[in-house]
C-alpha cells in the first residue's frame, strides 16, 4: 500500500516533491548499501529534549542509524535535504484514533474485544499521515465500563505484519457518564422452541460512578475467580477470564473519567488494587494533579475541542464547568506523564499548541504528542523519539512544531516516505527581518508569501498555507530590473522593424541567465543597438523565467528613437518628422473617436435580418456546418453570431477599403518595388556612372517602409544597404544608408513609373532619375508581420464614422501621446534635450531619456517633462571646466524629482548592476534612491510596474533573498525565485 | 433475490415444463460444430454419447459411433460446453439467513425452493451444478448442499446433501469486525469448553452422555451409538471416544466435524481485512485445507495472503473494483481477476456478481479485460468443480465424466448467442425453444397462466401438465384482478391524455 | 484521398512516433482494422486521421501513430443520470421550464471521468425528474477543462418534463387537522402530474401577457417547445405514462418530443408509430425487469424491445444510464440489443448518430465524417462484445485514455 501512496506522489513534482521522490526511491534503492541521510535545520529527537542543529539522520533497512549534527555519512548513502528551515521531529504518536471504532459489546466489560480486529492494514490513512501521525491508539470501543483492548499501530508501512506495535495496548473502558448508559442484556434461547420460554433483558451495571467502582471490583473478583457462577451470571461467561489474561500481561487500565469525583474514585481504587492506571479525557484534572501524580497515574488528556464542527455550549446551569485547557500544564507541573489528543489524529499538532496554554513548554508538549504516548501505551521500543535503533518514523515540519502556522512537509514511516505535501497548493512564505518593498518602504519585520507564481501576500506576518515552504532569512527585496540592455542579434547592429516583435528571438532561461537572477537580476529590458527613423522596439523579459509564457513582461515595452545624428545640424530632423507624421495620425484618431461617441447606432432589430442573411452566406463559405443548429437557436444564438459577423465583416470591408483607397489615383499598389537604374553625373564633371538601386516597398498600398540596396561607385565603393520611407501620399520616397564614404541618401518623387529626384552623398549631391528595369526584387522576403496591436473594428451601418487606416509604425506613438507607451529616445548633450524635450512635449509625451550625458546640467529644464532618465553607465560626471568638481548625475537627477534607472547596456543582463549602483550610492546617492532606481522606478519608467519593480501582492514572484541591506557591498543574494520559481543554482 | 413474486402454482408450472422435457431414456447423443471440451483442444463436428448419465464416447463425428436408439440433440451449428458450475451462491433459498449468530446445526435442504426462478436461470445460462449455502449475514450459518438445477422436489435436486458449512469474516448485521470475530473465536472456545465438560462428566459418572442423549430422545444406532477419538489437526480434546458420536448436542456437532475436516468451509469476506480474519480461524481450528474463500471486489489487495495460503476463491464481486484513492481523489480501476490470476490464486467467478449473471458472459468480459482464454473459462468449469470436490465428474467433457453439457448456437463467449440446450446427466432439461419464460424475456411475450405484466396469452398446449392445469384456475383470477387494475390504470392515464 | 492518405499516414508514423509519448499530441493518425464511421459502411484497414481537434481524414490505410483493433465514433448517452443533487430541484413550483440544469452541473464530478473511459464521449444532462417540469437540459462533452464552456455541445438542447411516479414521489398531501406547510406540495398522483404538465403548455396558450418574470420566462420556454424550437424531452416508464406523454403531443401538437428512459414504450407499437415521437431505452435489465425506486411497482422492458422499435422505424437511442457496473455500461446495452436480433450497425447508430440527431448535434458529433470533432472510441475487438472493450478515448483530439500498455 505504501508503495501506491509513492506512485502517487511521484506525480506531483514540485522542487520539494523532487526530494521526495529521491528519498523514496532512495528508501527503497538497493543500490550502495542502502544508507540514506536525511538533513534539516533543526531534528528534535525528544530523548532527553535533544535538539540537533543542522543535524543528520543516517537510515538504514527503515532504522536509525546515527542521529547527530557531525554524523559521518557513507558516499555511498542517498542524501535528502530539507533545507536550512525544515524542522524535522519524531512521527506523532495519535494516543486516540477511531479507526477500529466499533459498536460496544452488549455487556458491561468484554477484556475479549480486540480493537487489533478493526485493524484494516490496506486503508490508506492519509488524514492521519496528512497530520504527521505515524502512529496511532486503536480505541477498541466505547461507552462501556471496559470496552476492551486497544492496541497501537503504525498508519503505514512496507512489512505489514511489523506494523503493529502492541496488541494489548491497554483495557480500554470508561466511568463518566458515557458509560452509563449500558443496556439490559438478553441472550435468545438457541435453538427457539416453544418450550423454551422467552427471556427478558436483565439491567446491567453501572449506572452511577459508585456503581461503575462496584463493577469494577467485581470484574476484579471474577478475575480472580472466574468459575463464580453468580459473577458468571452477571458479568458474562467470558468477562472473568478475559480480564485476567489481560491483567496478567500487565495491561494498564485507560478509564476515561471526566470529573473530579470519577477521578479520585478511579485513584483509589487503583491504589486499593495496584493496577497501572491511565486517566483519559481528565478534563478535571487540574485541581486533582498531585494526587494523581502521587498515586502515579498517567493522564491521557483529550483537548475539548472539536475542529471542523460547529461550537459546543459550554454549559449554562450553574453549575456548569467551563472546559479548560491548562490542565496539561498543570499536570506536567506536579510531575505526571501526560499524553495530548485531539479530536482526531490529523489535528494532534494543533491540539498540543492548545493544550500548551498555563506555561507548558514546547518541549514538554512535543514529548506529550510523541514520546509520551509511545511510553504510556507501550510503543517506546520502537517509536516516539529518534533515537538510534529507533523506526525511521518522521515528521517534516516547515517551523517550529508549536509555532502556528507550521505545517507538515512531509511524513516518513520506517525511512521511507508516505506522504508528501501537495504540489498543487505548496507555496513559499519568506519571514525576513526585513522587506524592501522596492520604492522605499521596509517591513520591519516582514513576511511574504509567494504561490503561484505571484506576490500574494506582504505584511508582517501573512498566512501560511499547509504545507508552504518556509524560508528564513535577513532582508528580501524585488528582483532588480536591468533598464537597457542590448539585445545580442549576433552583435548585429541591423534594426529591425518598429513593429518587430523582439520576444520571438527568446529562449528559455539557461546557465547563464539563472547565474544573472542568482546576482539579483531578474528583468532585462532589451533594445536593438542603434536604432532607425522610425524607431526600434523594446522588450523586457526575464532571463532566468522558467516557463517561455512568463518569460516576457512586454513585448514591445517602448520605442526607441534616435535624437543626435552624425549630421549635428540634422539632429532631431528624423524624430520631428515621426512625431508629425505620428500627431497628424492621432489627431485623426482623436477626432474618429469623437465623432464615434457622439454617433448614436441604429437600433438593432434592423440589423437583425443582416446578420441571417450574412449567417446564410456565411454558411456558403463555411460549408454546411452548423446548418441545423443556427436555424433552430437563431434567437438566443443573436450576441454569439453578430460575434461572427462581425469579423467576417471586418475582414471584408477593410479588404473592399483597400480597394476603394485605390480607385481615385490610379497608383497601382506597389509602384516602386523592383530594379531602377539611372546614370548618374557627378558635378565634379567626373564620367556618368551607372546607380542600380534596388527597393523592395514593405506593405503594397500603404505609406510604409522601403528598403533595398544601391549600387553606385561615386558614392559609395561597397554596396549600401538602404532603408527609408515611400510616402503615397506625397508619393515620395526616402532612403538612406550607410557607405562606404558615409551616408548616403536618395530623396526622390513617383512620376508616371520614374523615380526624380537627388542622391546625396558624402557632402555632395546629384540628380538621379531612375527607370524602372524590373518589378522583380529577387531577394527572400521577410516574413511580413500583423500590426502588433490592432482595436477590433465595429460592425459599421451607413452613416458611422470612417475609421482611420492603422499604422503599426505609428501606434506606439500614438499610445505615447495618450500616456499609455514608453518613448526611449538617445540624446546627450544640453544642447540637445532641450529641444528633444520641448519637441516630445509639443505632442504631450514624456519621453525617456537615455544616454542623456549631460542632462545633470539642465535638471530643471527635465523636471516633470520627462517619465525618466536612463543615465550611461558612468555613474561620475565631471565638470571640464572645474576640473575637480565631481557630481554624480543620478543623485542629482533624482534628488530633483526625476526617476533614473541603472542600465547595463550589455546583452542579457549584467552582473555588476548592483555593484554600479553600490558605487552610486558610495558617491552620494541615497541607498534608498538606489534601490526604487534598481526596482520601482525602472519598473515606472518602462512602465511595466504592473508586473515588476515592488514587493506587493498581484506582482510577479521575483524576489532576492539577502545575507544584509541591499546594496551594501558586503551583502550577497543568497536565493532567487523569478515567477514564484526558486532559481536553482547552475 | 430479484425476482417478482409469484404464486406457487405457477411456478411449479413452468419448472414442471422445464422437467417434462427431461424424461428421454437413458441414451443421448449430441452432435456439434465445435465441442468444447476443457479437457484439450476443441473438437470440430463432434459427437458426444451418454449412456446412463454419463459420458461414454466424444469425438469427431465420423470417429464416433451413434447407438441406433438415441436421442439426438444439437446440429451442425451448435457449440457443446461442459455444464457450467456455480460454486457458491446463496439464491434458490426463501431468506437466507438466520439471525442466530452461531447455527451451524442449521441445513439448507429446508429452506430450499425448487422452483425458485433462480435455478430456471440456472438452466437459460447452461449452469448444471449449483453449491447453495446460507448467507453471508451470520458469524457461523448452516449446512449447504450441491444441487442439479431442476427438479420438483429436494431429493430431485439434490447432488451431495449436507455439503460445506458458511462462515462469515465479515461483521453480522449489528456487529463491528472486533465482536464477529470474537464471535467466532467464542464459537470454537464454546466447542472446545462443551466437549471437554463433556468428556469430564462422563469420566466421573459412566454412561452421563448417554442418559442425556436418550433424555432428549437423540438416536444411537450403529455408528452414531460408537464414539470415535478427536480427529483434526489443530486442537484435540483427549477422550472423546468415550462418548458415543450420536450423543452430541447438534448445536455442537457440526462444527466438531468442520474441525474435523469433515466439511468444506465457504468463509465470506467482505474487505480485505477479512481475509486475514479468515484464515486465522481457518488455520487456528485446522480447515484450512478444506476452506474456500467467498470475497467481495475490494479483497484483491489481500490476494498475496490468499495466494500464501494457498486456498481458492468464488470472486463475488464486481470484474472490476472502482474506487477513489483517498490522497489524490482520482477514481482507480482494478479488474480483479486479472490481480487473481496474477499472484497465483486458483478463482472461480459467480453469477452473484453485479457485473452480469451468466457465467459465459462473466468470461466473456474478463477476456476482454485482458485475462487469457483459458484462465477465464476454467473459472467457470474446472476451478468451481475442484473446489466442490467434483473434479472427477464434471467442469469438462472427457469420457467417463457426467454427461452435463450446454449447447449453444454460437460462440459460448458472444454476446449473441444463446444456451438452445442443457443436459443434465444424459437428460435433456431445457430446450430453448420451448423456454415461456425465455420467450418473454426477449419479445416481452407472456408465458400462460402465470402473472402480468404483459396482457397477451397464448396457452402453450406443450405446456399442459397437471401442475399447468391447476396452476390454470387459481392463476385466472389472479390473471384477471390483474387486468383490471391495469384497465384502471390506463383509463387514468387515457382519460387525462385523450381530452 | 485514400491515395494520398496512406505516403501521409506513412510519413506521420516517421515524423512522429519519436516524440509521441514526449508531448501531448492533437495530432494523431490511428490506424484499426475496422473502422466504424457510423456514417456509412465500416472501413477495413482503415485510418483515421486527427488534427486540431477535428477529423482531417477518414479512410482506407495503415500503420498509423497508433493501431487498434476497432474504431468508432465517441459514444453518446441521452439517458445518462447526472446526480445534481436535491438542491437542484426547483421547490417553489412544479413547472420550472426556464431554469436550465447547466446551472446545477458539477463539472469536477468523477461521473464525467467514468464516463468519458468507458467510450460515452458526449451526453444530454437533464434536470432531475422531481418537477413536473424540470426545465432546460444541455448537451456537453464528458471531458475537457472543467467549464461549461469548454464542453457545451449545445445549450438548451431539450426542455425536460417528467410524467408517472417521480415527479410526485417527493410530495405529500396536507393531512387533516396539521396546518398546511412548504412541505406539502402537489402533485401526488400519476393524474396529478399529467395535470400539471397540461396545465403548464395549456397556460402558455392562454397567458399572453403574463407578467411575473419567472412565469413569462417559463411561457417563452414553452411557446418555443410549442413552435417546434425546442424539443421536449419527456421520462415516462410505465405503458400508461407513454401514452401519457403521446396523448399529450398531440394535444398540444408539440412537433418534437423525446420520451425518455421509456421502458415499455414497445408495448405501444401503434401508438408511437402515429406519433412520430423518438424514444430513449432504459438498460437492460438481468431479468427484464426496472424496479420503480418511488412506489413499488416494476416495468418491463424484453431485450428484443430494440429490435421492435427499429422495425416500426420508431428513431430510438439507447441508454447506460451511467451505470458504473462493468457489463452494464452503454456500449454493453448496444451488445445486449444485438442479443435481442438488432443489427450491429443499428445498435452502432443507436448510441451515436441516432441520439446526435435527437438533439440536433449531429453537425459536431456521432460519427466518423471529415470535420467533425475528433471523438473517438478505440477497441481491442469487436465492438460491443463481451470479449471486447474500450481500451482507448479521443476527445476533441485529445487522447484522454491511452491504448498503448506502456501507459496502463
Amino acid at each position: 500500500m505504501n508503495v501506491r501512496v509513492l506512485a502517487l506522489l511521484a506525480l506531483f513534482c514540485a522542487p520539494v516533491a523532487e526530494r521526495a521522490q529521491e528519498s523514496a526511491s532512495a528508501a527503497k534503492a538497493q543500490g550502495g548499501r542502502g544508507f540514506l541521510a536525511v538533513r534539516a535545520g533543526r531534528i528534535h529527537l525528544v530523548e532527553e529534549g535533544r535538539v540537533l542543529v543542522n543535524g543528520t539522520l543516517l537510515v538504514k533497512d527503515g532504522r536509525i542509524q546515527a542521529a547527530g549534527e557531525d554524523v559521518l555519512v557513507p558516499d555511498d548513502a542517498q542524501l535528502v535535504d530539507y533545507g536550512p528551515d525544515a524542522v524535522i521531529v519524531p512521527g506523532l504518536v495519535a494516543a486516540y484514533s477511531t479507526y477500529a471504532l466499533g459498536l460496544p459489546s452488549e455487556r458491561t466489560a468484554d477484556a475479549g474485544l480486540s480493537a487489533l480486529d478493526g485493524f484494516d492494514p490496506y486503508r490508506v490513512y492519509a488524514d492521519a499521515l496528512a497530520g504527521g501521525v505515524t502512529t496511532a491508539y486503536l480505541t477498541p470501543a466505547e461507552n462501556r465500563l471496559i470496552a476492551g483492548t486497544g492496541a497501537m499501530v503504525k498508519l503505514a508501512g512496507e512489512r505489514e505484519r511489523d506494523r503493529v506495535l502492541n496488541p494489548l495496548a491497554a483495557l480500554h473502558g470508561a466511568i463518566d457518564a458515557s458509560a452509563r448508559a449500558t443496556p439490559g442484556f438478553w441472550e435468545p434461547p438457541v435453538p427457539v422452541a416453544v418450550d423454551v420460554e422467552l427471556g427478558y433483558a436483565k439491567p446491567q451495571l453501572p449506572k452511577s460512578t459508585m456503581g461503575a467502582i462496584v463493577a469494577l471490583e467485581e470484574l476484579l473478583q471474577a478475575a480472580e475467580s472466574p468459575e463464580d457462577p453468580r459473577l458468571r451470571q452477571e458479568y458474562g461467561r467470558r468477562a472473568g477470564e478475559d480480564l485476567a489474561r489481560a491483567l496478567r500481561a500487565h495491561v494498564p487500565l485507560r478509564i476515561s473519567a471526566v470529573e473530579s469525583t470519577e477521578i479520585r474514585a478511579l485513584l483509589a481504587f487503583a491504589k486499593a488494587h495496584e493496577l497501572p492506571l491511565i486517566l483519559d479525557r481528565a478534563q478535571e484534572a487540574k485541581e486533582l494533579a498531585d494526587e494523581i501524580a502521587a498515586a502515579g497515574a498517567a493522564v491521557i488528556f483529550r483537548v475539548p475541542y472539536t475542529g471542523n464542527s460547529a461550537a459546543q455550549d459550554q454549559g449554562k446551569d450553574v453549575d456548569a464547568r467551563w472546559r479548560s485547557f491548562d490542565v496539561p500544564a498543570a499536570l506536567v507541573k506536579a510531575g505526571v506523564r501526560v499524553a495530548i489528543v485531539g479530536s482526531s489524529p490529523r489535528d494532534l499538532l494543533f491540539a498540543a499548541r492548545i493544550a500548551s496554554r498555563g506555561g507548558l513548554e514546547p518541549a514538554a508538549a512535543l514529548r506529550a504528542i510523541t514520546l509520551a504516548p509511545a511510553e504510556l501505551l507501550g510503543a517506546a521500543e520502537r517509536v516516539g523519539s529518534l533515537r538510534v535503533g529507533k523506526d525511521a518514523d518522521l515528521c517534516v515540519l516547515n517551523g517550529d512544531p508549536l509555532a502556528s502556522g507550521t505545517s507538515v512537509l512531509a511524513t516518513w514511516i520506517d525511512g521511507a516516505v508516505v506522504w508528501e505535501a501537495h504540489a498543487a497548493q505548496s507555496a513559499t512564505v519568506l519571514e525576513v527581518e526585513e522587506l524592501y518593498v522596492g520604492d522605499g518602504r521596509v517591513l520591519r519585520p516582514g513576511q511574504l508569501l509567494l504561490r503561484d507564481g505571484r506576490i500574494r501576500e506582504v505584511g508582517e506576518r501573512v498566512s501560511h498555507p499547509r504545507g508552504a515552504v518556509v524560508v528564513r532569512g535577513r532582508a528580501c527585496m524585488p528582483g532588480m530590473i536591468d533598464a537597457l540592455g542590448y539585445l545580442g542579434l549576433e552583435g548585429s547592429r541591423k534594426v529591425p522593424a518598429t513593429d518587430f516583435a523582439l520576444s520571438a528571438i527568446v529562449e528559455p532561461g539557461d546557465a547563464l541567465d539563472r547565474k544573472v537572477a542568482l546576482n539579483g537580476i531578474t528583468t532585462v529590458v532589451l533594445a536593438p543597438r542603434g536604432s532607425g527613423d522610425a524607431g526600434a522596439p523594446l522588450m523586457a523579459y526575464k532571463p532566468a523565467a522558467e516557463q517561455e509564457k512568463l518569460q516576457v513582461v512586454g513585448d514591445p515595452v517602448a520605442l526607441r528613437l534616435r535624437w543626435e545624428d552624425q549630421n549635428r545640424g540634422r539632429s532631431g530632423q528624423a524624430v520631428k518628422d515621426l512625431l508629425a507624421r505620428a500627431k497628424e495620425y492621432h489627431d485623426k484618431w482623436a477626432e474618429y473617436e469623437a465623432a464615434l461617441a457622439k454617433w448614436t447606432p441604429p437600433p438593432p432589430a434592423a440589423e437583425a435580418p443582416a446578420a441571417e442573411a450574412k449567417a446564410a452566406e456565411g454558411e456558403k463559405k463555411e460549408g454546411e456546418a452548423k446548418e441545423g443548429e443556427k436555424a433552430e437557436e437563431k434567437k438566443d444564438e443573436k450576441p454569439a453570431e453578430e460575434a461572427k459577423e462581425k469579423d467576417k465583416e471586418k475582414k471584408e470591408d477593410s479588404k473592399s477599403k483597400k480597394k476603394k483607397k485605390d480607385e481615385p489615383e490610379e497608383l497601382e499598389p506597389d509602384p516602386i518595388t523592383g530594379q531602377w537604374q539611372a546614370d548618374v553625373v557627378h558635378p565634379a564633371g567626373a564620367p556618368a556612372q551607372k546607380l542600380k538601386l534596388r527597393l523592395h516597398l514593405a506593405k503594397a498600398g500603404e505609406s510604409a517602409k522601403v528598403e533595398g540596396n544601391l549600387r553606385c561607385d561615386a558614392a559609395s565603393s561597397t554596396l549600401v544597404e538602404l532603408e527609408g520611407w515611400f510616402d503615397r501620399e506625397k508619393r515620395a520616397l526616402s532612403v538612406s544608408g550607410l557607405g562606404s564614404q558615409g551616408w548616403v541618401k536618395l530623396e526622390a518623387t513617383f512620376e508616371k513609373e520614374k523615380l526624380t529626384g537627388k542622391l546625396s552623398f558624402a557632402g555632395a549631391e546629384v540628380d538621379a532619375a531612375l527607370e524602372r528595369t524590373s518589378k522583380e526584387y529577387v531577394v527572400a522576403k521577410r516574413p511580413e508581420r500583423k500590426p502588433a496591436k490592432e482595436e477590433a473594428a465595429p460592425k459599421e451601418p451607413k452613416g458611422k464614422p470612417k475609421e482611420p487606416k492603422l499604422d503599426a509604425k505609428l501606434e506606439p506613438l500614438r499610445r505615447a501621446m495618450d500616456g499609455a507607451a514608453t518613448i526611449v529616445v538617445d540624446v546627450n548633450r544640453a544642447i540637445d534635450i532641450t529641444p528633444c524635450v520641448a519637441a516630445f512635449e509639443a505632442v504631450g509625451i514624456r519621453p525617456v531619456l537615455y544616454g542623456a550625458r549631460e542632462a545633470h546640467l539642465v535638471v530643471e529644464q527635465l523636471v516633470g517633462r520627462v517619465a525618466g532618465v536612463l543615465l550611461d553607465p558612468t555613474v561620475v560626471a565631471f565638470d571640464e571646466k572645474r576640473g575637480t568638481d565631481y557630481r554624480t548625475p543620478y543623485a542629482d537627477l533624482q534628488n530633483a524629482g526625476v526617476r533614473v534607472a541603472f542600465l547595463s547596456e550589455a546583452e542579457e543582463g549584467a552582473i555588476d548592476l548592483p555593484l554600479r549602483a553600490a558605487f552610486a550610492v558610495a558617491n552620494g546617492m541615497s541607498p534608498e534612491g538606489a534601490l526604487r532606481a534598481l526596482t520601482a522606478d525602472a519598473a515606472e519608467i518602462m512602465s511595466i510596474q504592473a508586473r515588476v519593480g515592488r514587493l506587493e501582492a498581484g506582482l510577479d514572484g521575483d524576489v532576492l533573498l539577502l545575507d544584509g541591506a541591499p546594496l551594501d557591498p558586503t551583502t550577497s543574494v543568497l536565493r532567487a525565485w523569478v515567477n514564484g520559481d526558486e532559481v536553482e543554482a547552475p | 433475490m430479484k425476482n417478482p413474486k409469484l404464486p406457487p402454482a405457477a411456478r411449479a408450472l413452468c419448472a414442471g415444463v422445464l422437467l417434462a422435457v427431461g424424461h428421454a431414456d437413458g441414451k443421448l447423443v449430441i452432435e456439434a460444430g465445435r465441442i468444447v471440451t476443457q479437457a484439450g483442444p476443441d473438437i470440430e463436428n463432434g459427437r458426444i454419447v451418454i449412456e446412463n448419465g454419463r459420458i461414454t464416447a466424444l469425438g469427431k463425428a465420423d470417429e464416433v459411433e451413434k447407438p441406433w436408439d438415441a436421442v439426438v440433440l444439437g446440429g451442425p451449428k451448435t457449440v457443446a460446453f461442459p455444464g457450467f458450475i456455480e460454486a457458491h451462491t446463496s439464491q434458490g433459498m426463501d431468506r437466507a439467513n438466520e439471525n442466530i449468530d452461531v447455527a451451524p446445526f442449521l441445513d439448507i435442504r429446508d429452506s430450499i425452493d425448487p422452483v425458485a426462478y433462480y435455478f430456471e436461470d440456472c438452466l437459460r445460462y447452461g449452469i448444471t451444478t449449483v453449491n447453495v449455502q446460507q448467507g453471508a449475514n451470520c458469524v457461523v450459518g448452516g449446512r449447504g448442499m450441491i444441487v442439479r438445477p431442476v427438479g420438483m422436489t429436494v431429493e430431485e435436486l439434490t447432488v451431495r446433501p449436507l455439503y460445506g458449512l458458511k462462515l462469515s469474516a465479515r461483521p453480522k448485521n449489528g456487529k463491528s469486525r472486533a465482536t464477529q470475530m470474537q464471535a467466532l473465536r467464542y464459537a470454537f472456545d464454546d466447542l472446545k469448553h462443551y466437549l471437554e465438560d463433556l468428556v469430564e462428566k462422563e469420566r466421573d459418572e459412566r454412561g452421563y452422555a448417554k442418559r442425556e442423549a436418550l433424555f432428549q430422545g437423540r438416536d444411537l444406532e450403529e455408528e452414531k451409538a460408537q464414539g470415535r477419538a478427536m480427529g483434526g489437526t489443530a486442537w484435540k480434546v483427549d477422550g472423546l471416544d468415550l462418548i458415543p458420536r450420536g450423543a452430541l448436542d447438534e448445536k455442537f456437532a457440526p462444527l466438531l466435524d468442520l474441525v474435523e475436516g469433515r466439511y468444506a468451509a465457504f468463509i465470506h469476506c467482505a474487505d480485505p481485512l477479512d481475509v486475514a480474519h479468515a484464515l486465522e480461524i481457518a488455520r487456528a481450528n485446522g480447515f484450512l485445507a478444506r476452506t474456500t474463500l467467498v470475497i467481495e471486489e475490494d479483497c484483491w489487495k489481500a490476494a498475496d495472503l490468499i495466494a500464501e495460503a494457498g486456498v481458492p476463491v468464488v470472486l463475488e464481486g464486481a470484474l472490476v473494483d472502482v474506487r477513489r484513492d483517498p490522497v489524490t481523489g482520482e477514481e482507480q480501476e482494478t479488474f480483479v481477476p486479472g490481480v487473481l490470476h496474477d499472484k497465483g490464486v486458483r478463482f472461480a467467478l459467480s453469477s452473484e456478481s453485479p457485473s452480469t449473471r451468466a457465467p459465459a458472459f462473466q468470461a466473456a468480459l474478463a477476456i476482454g479485460r485482458g485475462l487469457e482464454r483459458a484462465a477465464a473459462l476454467d473459472a467457470v468449469t474446472k476451478v468451481p468443480a475442484e473446489i466442490l470436490g467434483l473434479g472427477a465428474e464434471v467442469g469438462t467433457l472427457e469420457v467417463g465424466k457426467l454427461g452435463n453439457v450446454a449447447l449453444f448456437n454460437g460462440d459460448p463467449l458472444s454476446v449473441t448467442s444463446w444456451v438452445e440446450h442443457v443436459v443434465i446427466e444424459g437428460k435433456p432439461v431445457y430446450d430453448r425453444s420451448k423456454d415461456v419464460r425465455n420467450k418473454q424475456l426477449l419479445e416481452g411475450v407472456q408465458p400462460a397462466n402465470t402473472a402480468p405484466p404483459s396482457k397477451v396469452d397464448a396457452p402453450d398446449p406443450e405446456h399442459a401438465d397437471e401442475a399447468g392445469k391447476e396452476g390454470a384456475q387459481d392463476e385466472k383470477k389472479e390473471d384477471e384482478k390483474k387486468e383490471e387494475k391495469e384497465e384502471k390504470k390506463e383509463e387514468g392515464g387515457g382519460k387525462g391524455g385523450g381530452r | 484521398m485514400n491515395a494520398m492518405l496512406l505516403p501521409l499516414s506513412l510519413g506521420v508514423v516517421c515524423v512522429l512516433s519519436p516524440w509521441l509519448a514526449a508531448q501531448e499530441e492533437d495530432d494523431w493518425t490511428i490506424s484499426a482494422d475496422m473502422v466504424y464511421t457510423a456514417a456509412g459502411a465500416p472501413i477495413e484497414d482503415g485510418v483515421v486521421r486527427v488534427q486540431d481537434g477535428k477529423i482531417t481524414a477518414v479512410g482506407k490505410g495503415g500503420g498509423g501513430s497508433l493501431e487498434v483493433a476497432a474504431i468508432t465514433p465517441g459514444l453518446i448517452d441521452l439517458g445518462v443520470e447526472i446526480d445534481t443533487g436535491l438542491y437542484s430541484v426547483e421547490q417553489s413550483r412544479e413547472s420550472a421550464a426556464s431554469l436550465s440544469v447547466a446551472d446545477a452541473l458539477d463539472l469536477f464530478s468523477f461521473q464525467w471521468k467514468r464516463e468519458l473511459t468507458s467510450g460515452v464521449t458526449t451526453v444530454l444532462a437533464v434536470p432531475a425528474d422531481y418537477d413536473v417540469v424540470g426545465g432546460l437540459g444541455v448537451v456537453l462533452k464528458t471531458g475537457g477543462p472543467a467549464t461549461l464552456e469548454a464542453r457545451l455541445v449545445r445549450a438548451d438542447a431539450v426542455l425536460r418534463g417528467a410524467l408517472g411516479t417521480q415527479p410526485s414521489s417527493g410530495n405529500n398531501a396536507p393531512r387533516f387537522g396539521d396546518p398546511a406547510n412548504f412541505y406539502y406540495r402537489r402533485p401526488t398522483t400519476r393524474m396529478g402530474v399529467e395535470w400539471v404538465f397540461r396545465k403548464a403548455f395549456y397556460d402558455t396558450i392562454q397567458g399572453e401577457g403574463v407578467t411575473e418574470p419567472a412565469i413569462a420566462a417559463d411561457h417563452d420556454v414553452l411557446r418555443r417547445v410549442l413552435a417546434g424550437e425546442l424539443t421536449l424531452s419527456v421520462a415516462a416508464r410505465a405503458t400508461q405514462d407513454v401514452r401519457t406523454a403521446i396523448y399529450l403531443k398531440e394535444e398540444f401538437k408539440i412537433p418534437h418530443m423525446i420520451i425518455d428512459d421509456a421502458v415499455e414504450a414497445w408495448r405501444e407499437p401503434e401508438l408511437l408509430v402515429r406519433s412520430g415521437a423518438s424514444v430513449v431505452l432504459p438498460p437492460f435489465p438481468a431479468d427484464g425487469r426496472v424496479d420503480d425506486g418511488f412506489v413499488n411497482d416494476s416495468y418491463f422492458v424484453p431485450l428484443e424491445a430494440a429490435r421492435m422499435l427499429h422495425d416500426l422505424k420508431v428513431t430510438f437511442a439507447l441508454s447506460g444510464h451511467g451505470s458504473r457496473e462493468v457489463g452494464t455500461r452503454l456500449s454493453d446495452q448496444a451488445g445486449l440489443a444485438q442479443r435481442g436480433g438488432l443489427a450491429f450497425e443499428d445498435a452502432l447508430a443507436a448510441v451515436t448518430l441516432t441520439p446526435a440527431r435527437m438533439v440536433g448535434v449531429d453537425q459536431r458529433v456521432g460519427s466518423l465524417e471529415v470535420g467533425k470533432d475528433a471523438d473517438l472510441v478505440l477497441w481491442n475487438g469487436k465492438p460491443f462484445e463481451p470479449t471486447a472493450r474500450v481500451v482507448g478515448v479521443l476527445l476533441n483530439g485529445r487522447l484522454v485514455l491511452d491504448p498503448r500498455p506502456a501507459s496502463r
